[in-house]
């Protein structure tokens, strides 16, 4: 079912941090422990489905030369309302206080940008809902593994919970940004590795590219 | 007729971006004034947030809101910069004061006094700092620095020599600075503003 | 509430000036492409491959465009692309029959001099029409091995030999051999001649032993008619030529051949 391709596309074959290496920002600023991670992935989310939403519905309306300006304003506008729900509501209030400065970016994120103008400005509003999904969805699984990886190691806790692993004790490097870094980049490894599919031969013969090819020099026989 | 028609809406197809963005921004910004107005007012009333705040520092009892403060007994009405000023039933008295730090309005402190006009106790109801100046300055260790001051405050970057310094926090002292500031208006006013009979 | 519609309004003004700024931007920057390379680009599917012998489909689309190229190299494409391209550029076009490139040249001939410059046939067809001495000859030197995308083309001896099997009927052998001595025909043309010159019977038998002497014997054998002497060289048509071989046998020089079918039809495509 195409529906269920474009959800799993935005979780594993094109997901927007491990694979796209869009919306590294917060990513990397957020992920100190997995809950603020997972409360990050949940507000882009709302503001990415939102969003994907109104573009996809506006898109026969609003004109090429003023596209960017346009959908800023309308992400924008949703990050804003999700701000103003987050200070209302009691128990979300929390969020807001770990968010703090990254709320506001999340209007700025990539990959909602990315998304509407590749997608919703392409597709029909169902799809691009499901596309948010899909996309919202892969952010915050990676966001959660990045938290749950840098907490467990960094802080020794896990969502609140002390965790221990064995006798070594939290190293707080991984709670710094440069910690973030490798953190970040073992995990895009580790998934890129998992999700590899097997490269089909095709050898030299039928390579299209063989005239420019450096090591393809006239007259030689087929290696 | 026809020519004159074409021009014209040649005319109109060269605003139509324009057009389009200024009415989504106008939606948009309608739809956020909304919200915004929807927002409960919170002036009138101790929100729960500050009530933890207020036991915190002055322990549990029976708080109030002076909203009147002339009609309270007070010799002076409320400063434009102190916005709230809470009672306990043992006579006690804190303020909720707002100040900027790097970001406007950034910083919601609670102040309360001792009886001799000394600071009892800081505590930070809400700040919006960036992420890590913000744990700092609401951290125990930093606001425990102001207790028992009385005079007017300055935040040092050294041990303080004197009373009236206060050392501030090295990665964060505009957000240091921002609650010695409201630290002094809190002891101005308390000073300024005598006892209710 | 109301405070904030000062600001919401000074932000529509705000988008209004941004508004008509970025249109007249686009109005003023505008870059001018061509617009029906634009609409074949369309057509074709944008992958880039490189079958049809350009870098990209951009490339492609832009030399249909300028009438250069066939418009149904594309072979991803396939139908499909040739028949939205015949529709953009309102010609009728079929699919392409598979096409096969064939040099017209047995290399038999000796050198008239010895030449040691640039390792190409151009620079060598500057003196004196090429270090062979028939001034039609193949010189070798692999202008037309080094274009071909595909390795199809290489040098036996003195001449260049197309294998039919890997063949894409690009055209850029074609176009790379300065004495034109390469023609593309259909695959099942298997009859070829294997001579270009067309120099007179004298002057042909004294620069090469397997020269075509224009002496007419395989005109009046065929059956179909398929094959015309002009300029003193044979040249078959290969839509008339059913490959029944009579010509081959009537030759002298025994310059013509017939091409063993089994190379003929492999596709050089597993892709």
């Amino acid at each position: 079912m195409r529906y269920l391709k474009v959800f799993m596309n935005g979780i594993i074959k094109e997901n927007p941090v491990l694979v796209m290496l869009l919306g590294t920002c917060p990513t990397l600023a957020v992920t100190t422990t997995a809950a603020n991670g997972l409360g990050m992935g949940i507000a882009t989310m709302f503001a990415l489905v939102f969003s994907n939403v109104v573009i996809s519905l506006l898109k026969s309306v609003i004109p090429r030369q003023v596209r960017l300006p346009c959908y800023i304003v309308i992400v924008a506008g949703f990050v804003t309302f999700i701000s103003f729900m987050l200070q209302i509501i009691p128990w979300l209030y929390w969020l807001y206080e770990s968010l703090g400065l990254f709320l506001p970016l999340i209007a700025v994120n990539c990959i909602i940008f990315e998304r509407a103008e590749a997608f919703a400005s392409k597709n029909n509003p169902f799809i691009s809902l499901i596309d948010g999904l899909g996309m919202g969805t892969g952010f915050t699984l990676a966001l959660f593994i990045m938290g749950t990886a840098r907490e467990i190691l960094g802080a020794g806790s896990w969502m609140g919970y002390e965790i221990s692993i064995g006798e070594i004790p939290p190293m707080m490097i991984f709670g710094l940004p440069a910690g973030g870094f490798f953190m970040y980049g073992i995990i895009i490894a580790a998934v890129g590795k998992l999700t590899k599919k097997p490269v089909r031969t095709i050898g030299c013969e039928n390579c299209p590219s063989r005239a420019t090819c450096k090591n393809f020099t006239a007259g030689e026989a087929d290696k | 007729m026809n020519e004159e028609k074409k021009a014209v809406s040649l005319k109109f197809e060269q605003f139509k971006p324009a057009i389009v963005l200024s009415v989504i921004i106008a939606l948009v910004g309608f739809v956020l004034i909304v919200c915004v107005g929807l927002i409960p007012d919170t002036s009138g009333i101790i929100t729960e947030k500050l009530m933890v705040k207020c036991a915190e520092l002055m322990g549990e009892g029976e708080y109030e809101l002076v909203t009147d403060w002339e009609e309270a007994g007070y010799k002076i009405a409320k400063p434009r910069e102190v916005e709230k000023l809470i009672v306990k039933d043992d006579k006690s008295v804190a303020f909720e004061i707002i100040t900027s730090g790097f970001n406007k309005d950034a910083l919601d402190i609670l102040v309360a006094m001792n009886k001799d006009g000394s600071v009892r106790g800081v505590a930070v109801a809400a700040i919006s700092e960036s992420p890590d100046q913000s744990k700092k300055v609401s951290a125990a260790e930093f606001l425990d620095r102001f207790k028992g001051k009385s005079g007017e405050i300055v935040i040092v970057g050294r041990s303080p020599e004197s009373d009236g310094e206060v050392e501030g926090i090295t990665s964060a002292t505009i957000s240091s600075k921002a609650i010695a500031e409201a630290v002094n208006i809190a002891i101005e006013t308390y000073a300024e503003m005598g006892v209710p009979n | 509430m109301f405070t904030y519609v000062l600001p919401v309004a000074f932000f529509i003004i705000i988008g209004f000036a941004v508004g008509i700024i970025l249109t007249a931007a686009n109005h003023v920057f505008e870059v001018k492409t061509d617009n029906t390379v634009k609409k074949l680009m369309e057509c074709l599917p944008e992958i880039n491959c490189g079958a049809c012998g350009f870098p990209g489909c951009e490339q492609y689309a832009a030399a249909i465009a300028a009438e250069t190229v066939a418009p149904n190299h594309c072979k991803p494409g396939g139908e499909k692309a040739a028949a939205q391209i015949s529709e953009v550029l309102g010609i009728a076009v079929s699919a392409s029959e598979p096409e096969v490139a064939f040099v017209h040249c047995s290399g038999s001939g000796a050198e008239k001099y010895i030449y040691a410059g640039t390792e190409s046939c151009v620079a060598s067809e500057m003196y004196y029409n090429g270090k062979e001495l028939c001034r039609f000859g193949c010189v070798g030197l692999g202008d037309c091995v080094k274009v071909c995308p595909n390795g199809a083309i290489h040098i036996e001896g003195t001449r260049a030999v197309v294998t039919p099997g890997k063949c894409i009927a690009c055209g850029l052998c074609v176009k790379a051999c300065p004495q034109k001595l390469i023609t593309l025909q259909k695959s099942r043309q298997l009859t070829n001649v294997l001579c270009g010159s067309k120099d007179t019977a004298k002057i042909t038998k004294s620069a090469c032993k397997s020269g075509c002497l224009g002496c007419k014997l395989c005109e009046k054998k065929c059956p179909k008619g398929a094959v015309t002497i002009k300029d003193n060289l044979a040249v078959i048509n290969g839509d008339l030529c059913s490959n029944c071989g009579k010509c081959t046998e009537v030759c002298p020089i025994k310059c013509i051949v017939v091409r063993d079918c089994k190379s003929a039809t492999k596709s050089s495509w597993l892709l």
